[in-house]
């Protein structure tokens, strides 16, 4: 779990947002947190082609892509899957179900829960100013 | 409040920002205090007041009024008050809580007098003085779509308030609001994700519009929609035409006419959108045909705060009908955000003999 922490630390730091939306769709941009009790760092950077999220996870090596993205807007509740690779480099799915606060904000949110091999907890997603 | 709702409601050319985004219209205030300050600047001019204990709730005021232009059109000056006048300010409280109110009604003690009250007639009696002509035109028989030769003037809307579909005829304010909710389904083709943001904006009176929060440029028909106006300046030998804007960002867009390919400066599109897109033009006849693409995401491009995606396609016609009028129409094709291509079109009249008035949004508003 260290070595995975220690990843993710790297790729938050070298993550260079690619992606400058603001105003359109709520889930495009880059979105930073950290997850379980060893606060490992999570970077996704999603877009939306008008059917499809789509998302890049932790940018770099050993990065991943979202498999499944639902937008909820009527009630703007999230849901996101993914695959993570532990440090022992075993994959599995890795997800996220929340609801997203001050949706019209630059700085918006998805506060919630996440799951992963098990085990969940609660953690908050922000979107980055300006990417 | 039937004056506050009025304000609100007047012509494009009485409002910067919604005045509901800041005050709150629930809230009205009475204030009797003494200036200390005349800040007579755009974006919004300010009253400073010393308000005392026993005259209202004590402290310095801050009493926010129209812009510069609107108040000097309406034939007020700085020089109307003066430090040391005691005034009277009615109008809604800052929804922050801050000492800050909308100054709807600004009176002079001890003589009453009412300052600063704008008629929503105004813009239609400044207008009613222009001379009729025909459509200017170049020497090759292309139309003009700025000045006649010699001449000065520029193009503002008084009748927009932000894109609404073609055949739909639907109440708002100067700057998009809906009277009605209920209406936003007839606004545009939405996405249910792209109705759900846009009605969630106008349910909180568009506070969070980057354009008067952060200055952001406002691209595409937006810059056909602001209340200060927009100068169409053509350069025919660099085969390109200049968009300059009456508010906002002091900058501007430009519309090329050389058949070039739409390219960016970089790596195309997908790596470098821009506020203002690539635009690329053509003459139909009298009617100059804009396709635009290669937006980002990172502005309104219409007011009442309508979403789009990086998808986004315009194509805009710019027809002068005669010395006094350009029709304005725009086709949104955004698969991202709506679910098939729309229209929406409007009228701008021509403002003789004048250049647009100087304008700066101002950042740090946050």
């Amino acid at each position: 779990m260290t070595h995975l922490r220690s990843t993710f630390l790297f790729l938050l730091l070298t993550a260079i947002p690619v992606v400058q939306a603001q105003e359109g769709h709520p889930l495009v941009g880059t979105w930073q947190g950290s997850w379980s009790e060893n606060n490992n760092f999570l970077t996704i950077i999603m877009n939306w082609d008008g059917q499809r999220i789509s998302g890049i996870v932790n940018p770099g090596p050993g990065s991943t892509e979202i498999e499944t993205g639902n937008l909820d807007s009527s009630r703007w509740h999230v849901e996101l899957e993914m695959p993570l690779t532990d440090d022992i480099g075993d994959s599995a799915d890795f997800s996220i179900e929340g609801e997203m606060i001050n949706v019209t904000s630059r700085t918006r949110s998805i506060n919630g829960n996440w799951r992963y091999r098990g085990d969940s907890g609660s953690f908050i997603l922000t979107r980055q100013r300006g990417a | 409040m039937t004056l506050l709702i009025g304000l609100t409601s007047a012509n494009a050319l009485l409002a910067h920002h919604p005045v509901a985004a800041k005050f709150d219209l629930t809230n009205p205030v009475s204030l009797t205090g003494r200036i200390t300050e005349i800040d007579w600047a755009n974006p919004h001019v300010h009253l400073f007041i010393q308000v005392d204990e026993n005259a209202g709730a004590a402290g310095n005021w801050a009493v926010e009024l129209e812009s510069t232009i609107e108040l000097e059109r309406g034939g007020w000056t700085a020089d109307d008050l003066s430090i040391g006048d005691i005034v009277n300010v009615q109008g809604p409280a800052a929804r922050d809580g801050s000492e800050q109110l909308w100054g709807q009604r600004v009176s002079r003690s001890p003589d009453g007098l009412v300052l600063f009250t704008l008629s929503e007639q105004a813009v239609d009696t400044w207008l009613s003085d222009r001379p009729d002509g025909p459509v200017p035109r170049w020497p090759d028989g292309q139309p003009r779509l700025g000045p006649p030769p010699g001449q000065t003037g520029y193009w503002i809307n008084t009748g927009s308030g932000s894109l609404v579909e073609d055949g739909q005829n639907i109440a708002m304010d100067a700057e998009g609001v809906l009277a009605n909710i209920q209406d936003a389904d007839r606004v545009a083709p939405f996405q249910d994700w792209a109705k759900d943001l846009y009605v969630l904006r106008q349910r909180n009176v568009l506070r969070n519009d980057p354009l008067y929060l952060l200055c952001i440029p406002p691209g595409g028909p937006r810059q056909f929609q602001l209340p200060y106006g927009v100068q169409l300046v053509e350069q025919r030998n660099r085969d390109r035409l200049f968009v300059l804007m009456g508010s906002g960002n002091r900058n501007w867009r430009l519309i090329y006419t050389d058949e070039r390919n739409e390219v960016s400066q970089l790596s195309g599109n997908d790596d470098n959108p821009l506020f203002y897109g690539r635009s690329l033009a053509r003459w139909d006849d009298d009617t100059l045909v804009v396709n635009s693409g290669g937006f980002n995401e990172g502005f309104w491009f219409s007011n009442g705060g309508l979403p789009h995606s990086r998808l986004l396609q315009l194509e805009e016609q710019l027809t002068r009908t005669d010395l006094n009028t350009l029709t304005y129409s725009v086709t949104v094709n955004d698969p991202g955000t709506y679910t098939r291509p729309w229209t929406s079109s409007w009228d701008l009249q021509w403002v003789p003999g004048e250049e647009m008035p100087e304008y700066y949004c101002q950042d740090n508003r946050q």
